[in-house]
C-alpha cells in the first residue's frame, strides 16, 4: 500500500491524464478482522482516486450496507451491470462514464454468475447474477451513446472474460479480475486490448494509451507492470498511516479477544488433539468423527466467524484453556470439539489413564440457552454416544 | 521534344505527383495524429483486503 502511494506519487508528477481501475474484489475474506481492515483500506485508497471499481463477489462480504457506505465516506466508484437484488434494483451503477484527456470512456462491470456470494450479514439469498454475455449485448450500446472508449472491468477469471470478449463486440479494453495472473504485456483478442494485474496488490498495470480524438479508438498502447518489491520505496505518509492503523487493528483484536481470556487450566498439561485418541479409543472416536462436534469449525468457515472469539470458545478445543486452541501452530490443530473439549488435557489422561469424571457438565458451558434453547442432555447424547 | 525527353518529363511529373502525394499522406498522419490522445491507464484486482501482500 505505501509502495502504491509511491507508484502514484511518480505517476502523478508526470502530469499526464490517468484513468484508474480495479478489476474487483478490493475487500477482504469474510471475517471481522477483514472487514476492519477493509474500512482502512478504502480510506486509503480513496487517496488513489479511483474512477471505477467493478464489483467482485468479495466486495459484498460485508453485505450491502458496508458496501454502499465505503462507496459514499470513501467515493469509491463501485461498478456492475449484473447483480441485482431480488427486486430487479442493481446493487451499483450499471456503468460509469469519465471524461479524461479529452476522452470519455465508459467504465462497465460484469461479475461472474458462478461466483457464490456470501455475506456476513447473511443476504447472500438477496442477489441474482445475470448472464454476463446476454447484460454486455444490451448495456454497451446503450454506453456508446455517451462514451467514446469503453473499458470492461470483468470480474470474470482469465478465460470467461476471454470468452466474453469474443462474443461481445465493442469493447475497447478489458481489464481482468478474479485472477492471480499478472499479465506483462497486452493481448489483442479481436479488437479488444486485453490487460490484467492481479493479485493482492502485489503488481499495478501500467498502459499507456494512444486514442484517437474523433471516435476514441485506441490506435496503440505500451503496457508496463510494476512489481511492488523492495525496489519500490514505501511513500513514509502513507507507511506511517498504516503502521498506526495496524497497531489499531491488533488492540481491536486484544479487546475482542479480552472477553474470552484465557483463564482455565495449566501452563503444565496440554491438549494432545483428537488423533492421539483414536488409537486407544476407536469406537468413541468414529462416534465423534460422525457427529456436529466434528464438524464445528467448518460451520465457522462457512459462516466467516473463524476469528470471533464468541464463537470459537465453543467451536474450538479448549480456547479459555492454556495451551488450547489459537491460529497458530500447534495450537491450531485443535480446531473442532474434540474429545478433550469435554474429557480435559491429555496429558492428565496419559499420565494415569483418567479422565474428567463428569465430561457431561461441560455440555453446558456451550448448549447455554442462547446458543441451543432446545438441549436436553438425553437426547444430546444419543447423538454422541460413545 | 525527344521520345526521351517526354519520358524524362513524365517520370519527373509523377516524381513531383508521389512527392506531393507522400507530403499530403504525411501532413495527414501528422494532423491525425495531432488528434490522438495521450491517456494512462492504472489498472490492478483481486487486491482482497490487503494492505500489505503476503510474504
Amino acid at each position: 500500500m505505501a509502495r502504491r502511494a509511491t507508484f502514484f506519487d511518480n505517476l502523478w508528477a508526470e502530469n499526464r491524464a490517468v484513468l484508474t481501475v480495479d478489476g474487483g474484489d478490493l475487500f477482504g475474506q469474510r471475517t471481522r478482522d477483514d472487514e476492519h481492515q477493509t474500512e482502512f483500506l478504502c480510506e486509503a485508497t480513496a487517496d488513489f482516486g479511483y474512477d471505477g471499481i467493478g464489483l467482485g463477489e468479495f466486495d459484498l462480504n460485508y453485505g450491502e450496507e458496508f458496501l454502499h457506505r465505503m462507496m459514499e465516506q470513501y467515493h469509491l466508484p463501485f461498478t456492475s451491470a449484473n447483480v441485482r437484488d431480488t427486486t430487479g434494483a442493481l446493487v451499483v451503477p450499471e456503468f460509469l462514464v469519465v471524461e479524461r484527456g479529452g476522452i470519455r470512456f465508459g467504465l462497465v462491470s460484469v461479475l461472474d454468475p458462478a461466483q457464490r456470494i456470501m455475506t456476513l450479514t447473511g443476504e447472500e439469498g438477496r442477489y441474482v447474477v445475470a448472464d454476463p454475455v446476454q447484460t454486455l449485448r444490451e448495456v454497451i450500446p446503450r454506453i456508446r451513446q455517451q462514451a467514446q472508449t469503453i473499458v470492461l472491468l470483468g470480474h470474470l477469471g482469465d478465460t470467461t472474460t476471454e470468452t466474453v470478449i469474443r462474443e461481445v463486440k465493442g469493447i475497447d479494453i478489458a481489464v481482468i479480475g478474479h485472477t492471480f495472473r499478472n499479465l506483462t504485456a497486452e493481448r489483442v483478442i479481436d479488437d479488444t486490448i486485453l490487460l490484467g494485474s492481479g493479485y493482492e496488490g502485489r503488481f499495478i498495470g501500467r498502459a499507456d494509451l494512444f486514442v484517437r480524438g474523433t471516435d476514441g479508438k485506441v490506435m496503440a498502447v505500451q503496457v508496463k507492470t510494476t512489481d511492488f518489491d523492495d525496489k519500490i520505496p514505501d511513500n513514509p505518509e502513507m507507511a506511517e498511516k498504516i503502521a498506526a492503523y495496524k497497531k489499531d487493528l491488533q488492540e481491536f483484536k486484544e479487546a475482542k479477544r479480552s472477553a474470552y481470556p484465557r483463564a482455565f487450566g495449566s501452563e503444565k498439561e496440554e491438549f494432545l488433539a483428537d488423533r492421539s485418541c483414536m488409537g486407544c479409543h476407536r469406537e468413541a472416536w468414529d462416534a465423534y468423527a460422525s457427529s456436529a462436534h466434528y464438524q464445528a469449525f467448518g460451520t465457522l468457515r462457512k459462516q466467516g466467524q473463524t476469528d470471533e472469539p464468541e464463537c470459537l470458545s465453543c467451536h474450538t478445543t479448549g480456547y479459555q484453556y492454556k495451551n488450547g486452541y489459537a491460529d497458530e501452530a500447534p495450537f491450531n490443530r485443535l480446531i473442532n470439539v474434540q474429545c478433550e473439549a469435554c474429557h480435559g488435557y491429555g496429558t492428565e489422561h496419559d499420565r494415569g489413564g483418567a479422565w474428567k469424571a463428569q465430561a457431561k457438565d461441560s455440555c453446558v458451558a456451550c448448549h447455554d440457552q442462547k446458543n441451543s434453547p432446545n438441549f436436553d442432555y438425553a437426547t444430546y447424547w444419543e447423538k454422541i454416544k460413545h | 521534344m525527344t521520345k526521351r525527353g517526354i519520358i524524362t518529363g513524365l517520370a519527373a511529373v509523377a516524381a513531383l505527383c508521389a512527392v506531393a502525394t507522400f507530403t499530403s499522406h504525411s501532413a495527414r498522419a501528422e494532423d491525425d495524429k495531432a488528434g490522438w490522445k495521450d491517456i494512462t491507464l492504472v489498472y490492478h484486482s483481486d487486491v482482497k483486503g490487503k494492505i500489505d501482500p503476503c510474504g
